[in-house]
């Protein structure tokens, strides 16, 4: 499957090699001169001919001398040519220069000469507006630009597809975390696993760890971690009977993992305003239940990451650098601020029919579709009667994209057997011995825009029988770009900080005018397209 | 400070097209005109010929010459250099004319900036990269050889077209050759 990209690859310079030799070969056949001489003999000189046509003439006498004429004419009879300009002997010095009456009989050879455009430089000139035309598609919108954090791309069985964003909210060293992320879509086919990881975007990428986990799998069931990092057996999934949002019954959207999601747009007044999804599930016998939901972010959070870099502009190291430096300050802050947009939380009703909320779920980045599971366990609350039960899921409008939500009974907690990289061939990088940066605790694999690497892992001899998870940890560098660095402002990082409710209605207005075309601006953006 | 190999491959990539793609000129620098000055210059363009061996002429070798495109007649070229050079057309194997100054590398530049400018196209890149490989390189080597009427011995119709770019195309039968002053070297 490699070697076939490889050679679809290969495949496409050839053709491109082809082109280029081929137009090296016929263009300049075809591009022509930009230089026409007429050179004539004076008797067809005619009294309609002017400098209108041609602005300079040059006339040739017999002896060598050449007139150079400008704003010249020739008379009803065509006798005499007259012009302004210089006289040059046969050694080409300048004999004299003003207005001349030249007689057309001595004139031996009367030249003009038409420059045309260049079709070299129409060309280049036409090539420079096609690309600038879609980089203006970025600059107009820069703050919807691609940004991935490293992604984890896993071979389908057709393709390599992207599985995992990691550590998307680690923006700098403090923040520096591990990340879970299901390689739920993926049936490994030999025990030799690999996984593509690639840096796609302008920024730096510090990877401490890159690490496969293994959790055996149950008879007919999936095993799924928690926000918490833990892990569920789960049997007996089952989709929601109705799954109600403000636009009506979703559950259509809900009830595969197969790419179809359901969004909505965010509120015009206040970017942290909340929705209700409500899900109702039939037949529930278990009190040992979890609620399973695959989702991913909009644009908002990406939005809402680079507006604040503009806001910062400059400083934005000295913030970064601040926050390094107080780390115990400031993250109760930070919390405070993701709070205020909050996960995708998971509310049941207790015995006095109120609802409470019993967990969260939802993970930073706008790529990769991640799935998890909520244990709702003793928080349950089933009708007596019909076995129904109903979750409601809480949200901030417009930020999460829900491919997939159902209903799971766990039966076992596991400890997943933890398989790192032990070999990994770099493709477009100079660093070596990645597994081995990414194994030994003490360094990390840093990564720049466009690397990409192959990490070789191998699976348990029943490899089938498991499944996988991709653990990434460390942090990564955003690059600062020139267009963000016009909105530097230091009260709105103070709001930002310190009233995030403010800070959100606030940039409600600026992020609802970009919503519409953000997405496709987002993708067409990409550094590096998989 | 970062720099990206897969950058600096495209760039030679694009150079060692562009290199190979163009034509040497053999002008002396500021010799020639740029292309918008033509209309005024009281000069010939410049003529590079390879003779073969005289064979009327004892111990003659192969020669280049180079100099300002003065005239041709039915059986000589002349060429200003350091001298008049009165070379037989009959002995001429190689013949290149150029006119006017090439805006070469401005060309080379701007396909390299348009191509390394297609990195902000993001996937439109996989269109806006390939055709500034295939229309530009071939449009900044076209550019070396605009202009520029080069053959392998030439003919009259050769002789016939280009005359009209020397400085005298009216013929030297009533110029007193002796008295034309060499080319000179300036840095005008």
């Amino acid at each position: 499957m490699k070697t076939s990209k490889y050679i679809i690859e290969s495949a496409s310079v050839n053709i491109l090699l082809l082109l280029i030799v081929l137009s090296l070969v016929f263009y300049p056949n075809c591009g022509g001169s930009r230089i026409e001489r007429i050179s004539e003999p004076p008797t067809k000189l005619v009294p309609t001919q002017s400098s209108e046509n041609f602005p300079y003439l040059k006339l040739h006498m017999q002896n060598g001398d050449l007139y150079v004429l400008e704003n010249w004419s020739i008379d009803a009879n065509a006798s005499t040519v007259t012009g302004t300009g210089k006289l040059y002997n046969f050694n080409r010095d300048l004999l004299s220069e003003g207005q001349f009456d030249v007689p057309v009989n001595p004139i031996v050879i009367a030249e003009t000469n038409q420059i045309k455009g260049s079709a070299g430089a129409g060309v280049l000139a036409g090539l420079t507006v096609i690309t600038g035309i879609f980089t203006a598609i970025c600059i107009a919108n820069p703050k919807a630009c691609f940004g991935s954090c490293p992604t984890f791309y896993v071979y389908n069985g057709e393709d390599y597809i992207v599985q995992s964003e990691g550590f998307s909210s680690s923006i700098c060293p403090a923040l520096e975390e591990k990340d879970i992320d299901a390689l739920y879509r993926i049936k490994p086919t030999s025990k030799d696993f690999t996984i593509q990881l690639k840096n796609e975007a302008y920024e730096t990428h510090v990877i401490r760890s890159a690490n496969l986990l293994a959790l055996q799998k149950p008879e007919g069931g999936r095993v799924f971690s928690t926000p918490g990092n833990e892990f569920y057996q789960t049997i007996n999934i089952t989709e929601p009977s109705s799954a109600l949002a403000t636009e009506g019954d979703i559950s259509e959207k809900l009830c595969m993992f197969d790419g179809v999601e359901r969004f909505s747009k965010a509120d015009s007044n206040d970017l942290a305003e909340k929705e209700i999804i409500e899900l109702s599930f039939n037949n529930v016998h278990s009190d040992s239940t979890g609620i399973i939901i695959a989702a991913r972010q909009t644009l908002l959070t990406t939005f809402l990451f680079y507006q604040t870099l503009s806001y910062m502009g400059t400083k934005t190291g000295d913030w970064l650098a601040n926050f390094e430096r107080n780390t115990n300050q400031f993250k109760p802050i930070l919390n405070n601020l993701r709070s205020t947009l909050g996960n995708i939380d998971v509310l049941v009703q207790n015995e006095k029919d109120e609802w409470i909320k019993v967990g969260e779920v939802g993970e930073t980045g706008p790529i990769s579709t991640d799935i998890k599971i909520v244990p709702l366990l003793t928080h349950l609350n089933t009708a007596e009667e019909t076995n129904s039960l109903k979750v409601r899921l809480r949200m901030t409008k417009g930020l999460w994209r829900i491919d997939y939500a159902a209903l799971g009974e766990i039966i076992d907690k596991l400890e997943p057997i933890v398989i790192p990289p032990y070999s990994s061939s770099p493709q477009f990088s100079e660093n070596s011995d990645v597994a081995g940066l990414l194994t030994n605790p003490d360094s990390v694999l840093v990564t720049y825009p466009g690397e990409e690497y192959l990490l070789n892992y191998e699976l348990p001899e029943d490899y089938n029988n498991y499944e996988l998870f991709i653990e990434p940890e460390g942090y990564y560098l955003e690059w600062m770009r020139n267009e963000w660095l016009a909105e530097e402002n230091s009260d709105k990082v103070y709001e930002m900080f310190f009233n995030p409710k403010q800070y959100y209605k606030d940039l409600a207005p600026q992020f609802k005018k970009i919503e519409a075309e953000m997405e496709e601006t987002f993708w067409s953006s990409k550094y590096v397209y998989p | 400070m970062f720099t990206h190999k897969k950058i600096i491959i495209v760039l030679i990539f694009i150079l060692s097209l562009i290199i190979l793609g163009c034509a040497t000129s053999y002008a002396p620098a500021n010799y020639l005109p740029s292309t918008d000055d033509i209309p005024q210059n009281v000069f010939g363009g410049w003529l590079t010929l390879i003779t073969e061996p005289d064979p009327l002429v004892q111990d003659s070798k192969s020669m280049m010459f180079g100099g300002e495109f003065i005239a041709v007649d039915d059986s000589v070229v002349y060429l200003l250099y350091d001298s008049l050079y009165q070379i037989p057309r009959r002995i001429v194997s190689e013949s290149t004319l150029e006119l006017d100054q090439k805006n070469t590398t401005a060309y080379g530049l701007w396909v390299i900036g348009g191509s390394l400018l297609t990195v902000t196209n993001g996937k439109f890149l996989v269109i806006t990269f390939p055709l500034w490989l295939v229309a530009g390189i071939p449009a900044a080597s076209g550019e070396s050889i605009r202009d520029r009427y080069e053959t392998d011995y030439p003919d009259e119709i050769y002789w016939s077209d280009v005359n009209k770019f020397a400085r005298f195309p009216q013929g030297v039968e009533d110029i007193d050759l002796s008295m034309i002053k060499p080319f000179t070297f300036t840095n005008n």
